[in-house]
């Protein structure tokens, strides 16, 4: 799943707009939109309401390796020769209430990389002392919530630079086209953290989990046995065995007394061997 | 910032750099060097290397390098697990955590988060540490490394070269599967300082030893080392007893001459049962599929198994070593 995270609707619209995601509606606590791939959240202001509504999702959806977390949101930029509009990503976050940094493991490649400095409240002063010329007020909740769930290539923070960090009023229409300009670089970031995260997959084990969680029911196998039938299967699959065959065969069995229960684990393990 | 266009596997395209490691020269050189990396400052190098639940893998394919400065503690006491070559005390320094190469069977598979390769930049601080090593202890400076292959990267030896001169009284092991010849030329042969080339059988190579130079090489590297005149050590470790080496203990000394030797090491999978569950669970090597068992919390060959491998092996060794420069673990 392709989980987005935007703390503003008009971050959000042209997203929801261009993947054509449909809002859903039992969702309540928070703006939550979605179609099979990607489901994206709308969480409000600052790094904590921003933790909460990932973690939320997380908690309402699932979360698991394969999974992806965009953060899509305005920074501010203290260097006025970077237009409006360039995208950034975050190699770097750091929370200035904290002084913590948070680094997710970036391997997205084709845009600039930068640091961003998260505050709790908006920043209107260039000579502000932040790391870098980059200032949000999500990337540190992002990375909080990213840290407890995710692998740290499993997060991407994709910054629009949206302002000077001056009290200029802007436009809607005008901030809308700057997240839309960039609608077919987020599909390619996409794209490319799902690679990523392809690559990072090791051994499936998914199949042979579920085959041996019936397998226990059935057989009322105890902890202790799981604990050795786990990583024999694990071993058996590595050297080549067709292990979901194996543990098929052993679907039908049902447990009727200790002594049967053992003699199927044993011949089990036999046939794993 | 830094726009990384095309990350090409293997190619180092991020470098973490300490605050406090921006003054020292390695820092300066390696940065220099990968001008085009993207550079992540950073105020301790644990807040990157130890974060929960990374990807060694992906970390693996797209290594990542990380300047450092060591604090504390610059050389350790050797884990019993490792050969001391008849030194009366054995201890290692890291200067470096982690490594280029992915051999499936090394500890490192399962003992730090992430495979993102730590260089600590303060050689002087461990430098000073040499000449305090009692007389005739060894310091093995290619531990959870591969310093040689890193040559290319951060040139370690360039730095240490002359304290591991000064400091004749302790030996000095660098254990390497590089076929690097270029850079032993600089440099002229120490009696404190051994080459430990390892050495395995081509098909262990290509199964279990991703990125390193293939059986000849390193054969063509040690015999270069020879000629130079460096002490050289072969470490045949780790010895699979469920593999043949029969033919290639032949070929070695075919190739090399065992009475220009210094000494062999010689010694079986083994890795400490909490590493090799952690490397069991992320790695799908068949070396974790292999049929070893648990003895005093190490993971390893069955005795019967190890006690029949070590003569049929044994009886080709010494026929080309001395028995006594053989050393078993
Ligand atoms: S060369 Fe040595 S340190 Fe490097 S991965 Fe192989 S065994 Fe480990």
């Amino acid at each position: 799943m392709i989980y987005i995270h935007t703390a503003l609707s008009v971050e959000a619209s042209p997203i929801i707009e261009g993947f054509k995601l449909k809002k859903d509606m039992d969702t309540k606590e928070f703006q939550v939109f979605g179609n099979e791939d990607v489901i994206l959240i709308v969480s409000g202001v600052g790094k904590v309401k921003c933790a909460m509504g990932i973690a939320y999702l997380f908690g309402k959806y699932g979360v698991c390796e394969k999974d992806i977390l965009l953060n899509v949101g305005y920074c501010g930029s203290s260097n006025l020769d970077v237009p409006l509009g360039t995208l950034k990503l975050a190699n770097k976050v750091v929370d200035m209430d904290t002084g913590r940094e948070y680094f997710p493991d970036l391997f997205v490649t084709g845009y600039e990389q930068e640091c961003i400095s998260c505050f709790s409240n908006v920043i209107t002063n260039r000579k502000e002392n932040t790391e870098g010329v980059f200032v949000d007020m999500e990337s540190a909740g992002v990375m909080e919530a990213s840290y407890k769930f995710l692998y740290p290539h499993q997060t991407v923070i994709v910054k629009i630079v949206s302002d000077y960090m001056d009290d200029e009023r802007k436009d809607v229409l005008f901030l809308k086209s700057l997240i839309d300009k960039n609608l077919s670089n987020i599909e390619d970031i996409i794209k490319q953290s799902r690679d990523i995260v392809c690559m990072a997959q090791g051994l499936n084990m998914a199949e042979e989990d579920a085959i041996l969680d019936r397998i226990r029911a059935n057989m009322r196998f105890t902890k202790g046995m799981m604990d050795l039938l786990r990583p024999r299967v694990r071993k058996a699959k590595i050297k080549g065995y067709d292990t979901v065959s194996i543990l098929c065969g052993f679907l039908d069995s049902k447990s009727s007394s200790k002594v049967e229960r053992k003699r199927v684990f044993d011949e089990l393990l036999k046939k794993l061997k | 910032m830094s726009c990384l266009k095309n990350l090409s596997s293997r190619a180092v395209h991020r470098i973490y750099v300490e605050e406090d490691a921006f003054g020292y020269d390695i820092t300066r050189k390696v940065l220099k060097k990968y001008s085009d990396c993207d550079i992540v400052k950073i105020n301790n190098y644990k807040d990157v290397f130890n974060r929960t639940r990374q990807s060694f893998s992906l970390q693996k394919k797209f290594p990542q390098l990380i300047l450092a400065v060591k604090k504390d503690t610059f050389i350790y006491e050797g884990s019993p697990m490792c050969q001391n070559f008849g030194h009366q005390s054995y201890y290692y320094a890291t200067f470096m955590v982690n490594c280029i190469f992915d051999c499936q069977y090394c500890f490192l598979q399962g003992m730090y988060n992430s495979s993102n390769i730590v260089c600590f930049v303060n050689v002087e601080d461990f430098a000073k540490e040499f000449s305090r090593m009692e007389c005739g202890s060894m310091i093995a400076l290619s531990y959870e490394t591969d310093l040689i292959a890193h040559h290319n990267i951060v040139p370690y030896l360039e730095y240490i070269y002359e304290y591991i001169k000064a400091t004749e009284n302790v030996a000095f092991e660098i254990r390497t599967k590089s076929a690097n010849t270029l850079i032993l030329s600089k440099y002229m042969p120490l009696d404190n300082l051994i080459l430990a080339y390892t050495l395995t059988p081509q098909k262990i190579i290509d199964s279990y030893e991703r990125f390193t130079p293939n059986l000849d090489a390193r054969i063509k590297a040690v015999n270069h080392a020879l000629d130079l005149g460096f002490k050289v050590r072969i470490c045949f470790d780790p010895i699979f007893a469920d593999e043949d080496y029969e033919e290639f203990f032949q070929h070695v000394f075919e190739k090399i001459d065992g009475k220009r030797i210094n000494d062999i090491g010689y010694g079986f999978f083994r890795m400490p049962k909490e590493q090799y569950l952690k490397a069991f669970k992320i790695s799908d090597s068949i070396v974790y599929a292999k049929d070893c068992v648990e003895e005093d919390g190490v993971v390893t060959f069955p005795e019967k198994m190890i006690t029949e491998a070590t003569k049929i092996h044994m009886d080709i060794i010494e026929y080309f070593v001395d028995k006594e420069k053989i050393y078993i673990l």
